[in-house]
């Protein structure tokens, strides 16, 4: 890994203005507020949270595809540096080349009146990245093989294909241009469990071979914790918790990574109902609560929780947490187990 | 335990544009009364599809075998589903059994209060009047967790979160007291703590009304945290079923061992995951013999792609549909 992180993230705001508020503001939803994060240089990091919480705007937002309100965003690849929020149009044009999407529906994300090469091709073709049909063939063909897809897959309509197929297709067409930064939202999200452990793996095997850095955006904790060497869990638009994904899965400082590793339903049927439940829903990002903003469903949520916002602070080597009370939940959690 | 529900020799067809497709081949099962079923599978297992047939809700183009029996056993006895028609089949539909879908947005009426819509379908199946209907749908509604019930029975499910949406469907389902619930993947739509949250009232709601319940889902950490027995389907075909504790500790079938190597657990994060080869094959071309035999990595080549397998007895109540297995006498070939 190289020293310099290949984004760097500082008081990262998305707002989205709402509609009404005749007198007064307009009222605005903060879809992220004052994120700080580094994405290190050939890392698979992992963004949780629920729905609502923001990961899919942050991700949006390091793609430049999402309105940024304020905050920085440094981007540093050893070829070039770019301040993503204020980026010439020359600028943007070449880093959408260095930086793609992979979708969650593989199902919606192809066009179904194109063939599989023509997906495939269509970045190339439209960022002029190669100058003959040839080039452009051999090109498809190189990454397609790299996807696991066959000649003959080429000639065919996506309708013909599986969803983990259809996902491979995706991948392809994310990594046609040659991208250094790669956002995979719920990549796997809507295929089969025998199918997923397949497209992660297939990710994973890409990241290794082309020194790729990935975002990985999941709801599921047991898919992150298996790919993704980083993990930041969100919520409500704001960074909780993050850490290495072992020291995470080892020691989750904030109640509200616990809860939700609580929360996945075990395979043992002898620990039903041992889970710890969160009561509540995640409020709205419109009238988030004051204070820290996990305080109305936390039940350890004292005075100090329910007027200051609590700031992520270093809780360990790498490990940040955003939590007044994490030190002192720690040393009951130790003498609970003593 | 009463026996709820026999399902013989389900057999279903339907007729598309391709030709002839068997989505469900051959399946029986019972539940008993405040049982909880697991029916597991991937997309294209034939689950919901199974799900369905118990109140007839197939498209026009499907067709039952003439061997496919359904038998619900009532407290005035026993109905042949199969032979219900038109008028009669209320007596099941939202009557003796209720559905919760996966997405609960889709199963409102948008432009109905969700008080409306409770009360419409007590007014159908139960004898009770309008206010009676009202009180009761309120006080469901309040014991599914929901706040504020007498407002919220006013509200539109627009105005409700996904979690209130999918309380208010089981609230739904369950006001007309059915004797068998079916749940097609009532939490995957839910976030994980959401999720959490139905489950534990799915597991009270057993425990107080005592209705079986048929629970669909593909992910098998929720069959282990609710269920008490599980039916694996794959490609249309029942390959393993046995009691939870069973069939998750020792599954049998390659098919249910590829599911539960290919999950991704938190216990153990070194082993990389290990999917299972290949895709799931198109309903147009179902494998001949064991429907699992292009993706199984114990495959035996002669006999597997040309015999279909009949059901072994594991232990008692675990059975597998699996070449592997000493089968059950009628399908075993002569020695």
């Amino acid at each position: 890994m190289s020293d310099k992180p290949l984004m760097s993230v500082r008081d990262l705001a998305v707002h989205f203005p709402l509609r009404g508020g005749l007198f007064g503001p307009k009222p605005v939803v903060r879809a992220v507020e004052g994120v700080n994060l580094d994405i290190e240089k050939g890392s698979f990091f992992g963004l949780v949270g629920e729905s609502g919480s923001g990961k899919t705007t942050l991700g949006r937002a390091l793609l430049r595809a999402a309105p940024i309100t304020r905050g920085t965003i440094d981007y540093d690849d050893g070829e070039v540096q770019y301040d993503l929020p204020s980026l010439t149009e020359a600028q943007l044009k070449d880093y959408r080349k260095r930086a793609q999407l992979i979708f969650q529906d593989p199902y919606a994300a192809l066009s179904p009146r194109m063939t599989v090469r023509d997906i495939i091709a269509e970045p190339l073709e439209v960022m002029g990245l190669t100058k003959t049909r040839e080039e452009t063939d051999a090109r498809v063909r190189e990454i397609a093989a790299k996807c696991r897809l066959n000649l003959e897959h080429l000639r065919r309509f996506p309708h013909a294909f599986s969803g983990g197929q259809r996902q491979r297709i995706s991948i392809a067409r994310a990594l046609v241009s040659g991208p250094q930064f790669i956002v995979a939202d719920e990549s796997v999200a809507a295929l089969d469990v025998s199918i997923q452990a397949d497209v992660l793996n297939l990710l994973k095997d890409i990241q290794t071979d082309m020194g790729l850095t990935f975002l990985f955006i999941s709801h599921d904790l047991s898919v992150v914790a298996h790919v993704c060497d980083h993990v930041a869990v969100m919520y409500l638009g704001r960074l909780v918790e993050t850490a290495p994904t072992r020291d995470l899965f080892a020691a989750p400082r904030h109640p509200y990574t616990k809860a939700l590793m609580s929360a996945i339903p075990s395979l043992d049927p002898d620990d039903r109902g041992k889970a710890e439940k969160l009561e509540g829903e995640i409020p709205s990002p419109t009238n988030p609560p004051p204070g820290c903003k996990f305080q109305t469903r936390c039940r350890f949520a004292i005075d100090i929780c329910r007027k200051d916002e609590p700031k992520l602070e270093h809780s360990g080597k790498e490990h940040d947490v955003a939590c007044h009370r994490w030190k002192e939940l720690m040393q009951d959690q130790a003498l609970e187990q003593a | 335990m009463t026996r709820l529900l026999d399902v013989e020799n389900l057999t279903l067809q339907f007729d598309t544009d391709e030709g002839r497709i068997t989505a469900v081949d051959n399946v029986s099962f019972s539940l008993d009364a405040g049982e909880v079923m697991g029916l597991v599978g991937e997309s294209g297992s034939g689950k919901s599809v199974t799900a369905k047939s118990l109140m007839k809700l197939n498209a026009s183009n499907a067709h039952y075998s003439d061997d496919t029996r359904i038998t619900l056993h009532l407290d005035d006895g026993p109905v042949d589903i199969m032979s219900l028609r038109g008028k009669n089949m209320q007596v099941v539909r939202g009557g003796a059994i209720s559905m919760i879908f996966q997405e609960p947005m889709a199963s409102f009426a948008p432009a109905i209060s969700i008080g409306d819509q409770m009360v419409e379908q007590l007014l159908i199946h139960t004898g009770m009047n309008a206010r009676k209907a009202k009180e009761v749908s309120i006080e469901m509604l309040a014991r599914v967790g929901i706040s504020d019930a007498a407002t919220r029975f006013k509200q539109f499910a627009f105005e409700l979160s996904g979690g209130m949406r999918q309380r208010a469907m089981i609230a739904m389902a369950l006001s007309t007291k059915p004797k068998l619930l079916i749940a097609d993947e009532p939490t995957t739509a839910l976030d994980v703590t959401i999720q959490a949250q139905v489950i534990d009232l799915m597991k009270d709601l057993v425990d107080e009304f005592g209705m079986g319940i048929i629970f669909i889902t593909h992910d098998l950490g929720v069959i282990a945290q609710t269920a008490d027995s599980v039916a694996v389907m794959y490609l249309g075909r029942l390959v393993e079923q046995g009691p939870v504790r069973e069939v998750i500790r020792n599954p049998a079938h390659p098919y249910t061992q590829g599911l539960l190597a290919a999950l991704p657990s938190l216990d153990d994060l070194d082993t990389s995951l290990q999917p299972i080869p290949g895709d799931i094959p198109s309903p147009l071309e179902r494998p001949p013999g064991c429907v699992f035999n292009t993706r199984c990595n114990q495959v035996m080549r002669d006999v597997c792609s040309s015999t279909i397998p009949g059901f072994s007895t594991e232990s008692g109540t675990h059975r597998v549909a699996c070449h592997l297995f000493p089968q059950s006498p009628a399908k075993e070939p002569a020695k």
